[in-house]
């Protein structure tokens, strides 16, 4: 049935004259899958001398385009940590592409959400300005529950060669922050599922946020436009934020040097990361696409997504921590020198 | 609206009691689990509840097994975070010191005797699953 179904859709794609400059450009994709919020992504073709490249969330994809067919195949990482493809086959068609998601070296544990066989979706990317609606700064304040889909988690990123060589020295087992109970930074805090607390004050000019992961906190200072002198250094930074069309916009800095996902992907102290926060018309669905430019380490911005629904009766819990049994693992494995000895590692 | 178990915590904690018997699709975590465990190797062990440790960030049961040599080994198995699984009916009291329990999950690439738990069987039959997200998890009507 398969080699049917491949043998026809090759019939239709040589008779569609399609050619590898059809698909060069921007793309938004769309992964529905049963169940969950859709995912979403930002897919960009380019031509090179060697053909076609490709680029999913700002790190590299493998692409293949025969006709109108194309094929691009995007490596995961699912809900443990554990690595896994998604290949996305589709069909360009009157300047649409579509077609069927399967994936591969799936797991057990992961079992993403049964999405292999769902439809996916990419259209050309346009200005998203329209996307804030007609909301103000107050509609924004509210508690926010994660919810499932959205973010593909792209494994990969375009590392630069200082990138590649910290990632290969690190050992998440030892430098992984969180796993001693040390922050693990805006960049990764801020995509996690758990849910935080958006305060808005109009007359402070300020937000704050409260997360429920690590008990973290931050202050967003609207628009503004000088920094302070002598702020420190913070895994949460120093946030300034605007208003655009609807759309919240905030941009940090002053970041202390950090990882960015759980492959231990560095954040640079120079990073500025900018985070696009956007509600649904009705108000009650808060989503985030946040851009991470560290270009030391990136050589293109590595994008991550999320989305929250409002539910203000929802409570924060606390979220103390204690590094005794991550200590206590070290002792009994006789790490713990070595642990001590890589605290390079842990800037 | 999505209702978050937590805004009526003996109602949730009622409703998720429940809950523990399904099996959730999908894993969550914070941490690098692929650098420490092996995803290919999915073993069951049954053994002791020795000490309890329900805390952030993620909780950890260690558990006396009897191996084949008839020896007692220590397990150094771990879960999801606490604010999690207290959202699903799953506390500090839920297992406890003395139990007898059954668990599934990944071993350490290196070190064969901890364990990222996916579920554990108790005495009585019920499964808790360390799966489960459950921030979206939409409240049941009664």
């Amino acid at each position: 049935m398969r080699a049917l179904f491949v043998f026809l859709s090759l019939a239709v794609s040589f008779a569609s004259f399609a050619d590898d400059e059809d698909f060069i450009g921007k793309w938004t994709l769309r992964i529905s899958a049963a169940g969950i919020a859709a995912y979403e992504g930002l897919l960009e073709i380019e031509k090179h001398d060697d053909g076609l490249r490709a680029w999913v969330e700002n790190g590299p994809a493998p692409v293949k385009v025969h006709g109108n067919q194309i094929e691009v195949t995007i490596d995961s990482r699912d809900r443990q940590g554990f690595k896994f493809y998604r290949v996305l086959e589709g069909r360009l068609d009157k300047g649409e592409i579509a077609g069927v998601i399967r994936t591969a070296d799936i797991l057990e544990s992961a079992a993403e959400n049964g999405e292999d066989g769902s439809p996916w979706t990419a259209v050309r990317s346009v200005d998203a300005k329209s996307r804030g609606g007609n909301h103000a700064l107050r509609d924004f304040d509210g508690t926010w529950v994660g919810i499932r889909g959205v973010d593909i988690r792209k494994y990969t990123m375009d590392l630069t060669d200082k990138a590649h060589e910290w990632l290969t020295a690190y050992d998440a087992r030892m430098d992984e922050p969180q796993k001693r109970c040390v922050s693990p930074g805006l960049v990764a805090a801020t995509t996690w599922i758990f849910p935080f607390e958006l305060i808005v004050s109009e007359e402070r000019n300020r937000l704050t946020m409260l997360y429920e992961a690590f008990g973290l906190s931050r202050r967003v200072h609207m628009n503004q436009t000088e920094m302070p002198e002598f702020y420190p250094e913070s895994s949460m930074g120093y946030s300034q934020g605007r208003l655009e069309n609807g759309e919240l916009i905030i941009e940090t800095t002053l970041l202390a040097a950090s990882t960015r996902d759980f492959n231990g992907e560095p954040v640079g102290d120079s990073t500025r990361v900018e985070e696009r926060y956007f509600l649904t018309n009705d108000g009650n669905r808060l989503n985030l696409v946040m851009y991470m430019h560290d270009p030391e380490n990136y050589n293109r911005p590595p994008i991550r997504r999320r989305a929250w629904d409002r539910n203000d009766e929802a409570l924060i819990f606390p979220f103390e921590c204690d590094p005794d049994s991550f200590f206590r693992q070290l002792f009994s494995e006789g790490r713990m020198q070595e642990y001590i000895d890589r605290s390079y590692m842990r800037p | 609206m999505a209702k978050l178990p937590g805004t009526s915590v003996l109602n949730s904690i009622r409703i998720m009691s429940l809950a523990l018997l399904f099996c959730a699709t999908n894993s969550s975590a914070h941490h690098s689990y692929a650098a420490e465990f092996d995803a290919d190797s999915p073993t069951t062990i049954e053994g002791v509840v020795k000490e309890v440790w329900f805390k952030n960030p993620h909780i950890r049961y260690y558990v006396a097994v009897t191996d084949e040599d008839g020896n007692e080994v220590l397990w150094d198995a771990r879960g999801l975070a606490p604010v999690k699984l207290v959202r699903m009916g799953w506390t500090k009291k839920t297992i406890q010191v003395g139990d007898k329990i059954k668990l599934y999950g990944h071993t350490g690439h290196t070190n064969k005797t901890i364990m990222s738990i996916l579920d554990i069987t108790l005495e009585d039959g019920r499964v808790l699953t360390s799966r489960s997200v459950a921030y979206d998890i939409k409240e049941e009507k009664e």
